[in-house]
């Protein structure tokens, strides 16, 4: 029972680590998009089309299986930007 | 190499990595608009582990800032054959499409002839060469 509790536990500081490291690489991407969108006055719009991401049971480097995971998205999502002008003009 | 280079090199891998398994494992698509104007499109087709990324306005290439882009056309082409090596390690054909024609291809199923000679990788294919030199032109245009 005491070694079943362990193994749970391993396991659990397994996906926790997996999940850390995917989110610190997603992060600079959507940083960097950020940016990009930043001051350009500009309207982007995603259209997801019935996008499935189906991640399957993966085999961990102790043989322990990692949970799968499954999304689907659809519709739309739209990011504006818009340009203020701070400085106040002096007349 | 100085050590920042490598660390870069590093991130940049873990990175293609990570999109190279997103890719894997999706099917679907995605369009972008940018200010109501169809730009960028993207079809995942899980079933034969191909990915489209229809370029229909390159203008989306010229929104990053210039002084970002230091690279030399060497580095570029060392950069484009690390990402296909990856896509191929991950089973992955990625085709670069201009407004609905393809122009190369990166991945598993590229299987280079002449373009071998000029990229010198095995992992990406010059589909046609009027229109990479299209989608070339146009990014250029766009920065």
């Amino acid at each position: 029972m005491e070694n079943l509790k362990q193994d749970a536990s391993k396991l659990g500081e397994e996906i926790g680590m997996k999940l850390n490291q995917t989110a610190s690489s997603w992060s600079p991407m959507i940083k960097d998009l950020v940016d990009k969108l930043t001051g350009k006055d500009m309207k982007v719009t995603y259209d997801f089309q019935d996008l499935h991401i189906d991640i399957p049971q993966a085999t961990g480097p102790d043989g322990k299986e990692i949970g799968s995971a499954k999304w689907k998205i659809n519709g739309k999502f739209k990011i504006s930007t818009e340009v203020k002008n701070k400085v106040a003009t002096i007349e | 190499m100085s050590d920042n280079n490598e660390l870069n090199n590093d991130e940049d891998n873990a990175i293609a990595n990570s999109l190279a398994k997103f890719m894997k494992f999706s099917s679907g698509k995605i369009n972008v608009r940018i200010n109501n104007k169809p730009t960028l499109s993207l079809d995942f087709q899980r079933k034969t582990k191909r990915v489209l990324m229809d370029v229909k306005d390159a203008s989306i290439f010229g929104m990053s800032d210039p002084s970002d882009d230091n690279l030399g056309l060497f580095e570029k082409l060392k950069a484009a054959k690390i990402i296909a090596q990856i896509f191929d390690e991950n089973d992955i054909t990625f085709s670069i499409l201009r407004k609905g024609k393809k122009a190369i291809s990166l991945g598993k199923e590229a299987n280079p002839k002449l373009s071998r000679v000029i990229t010198g990788s095995d992992d990406i294919q010059i589909d046609s060469i009027r229109q990479t030199a299209k989608l070339g032109r146009d990014i250029q245009k766009s920065q």
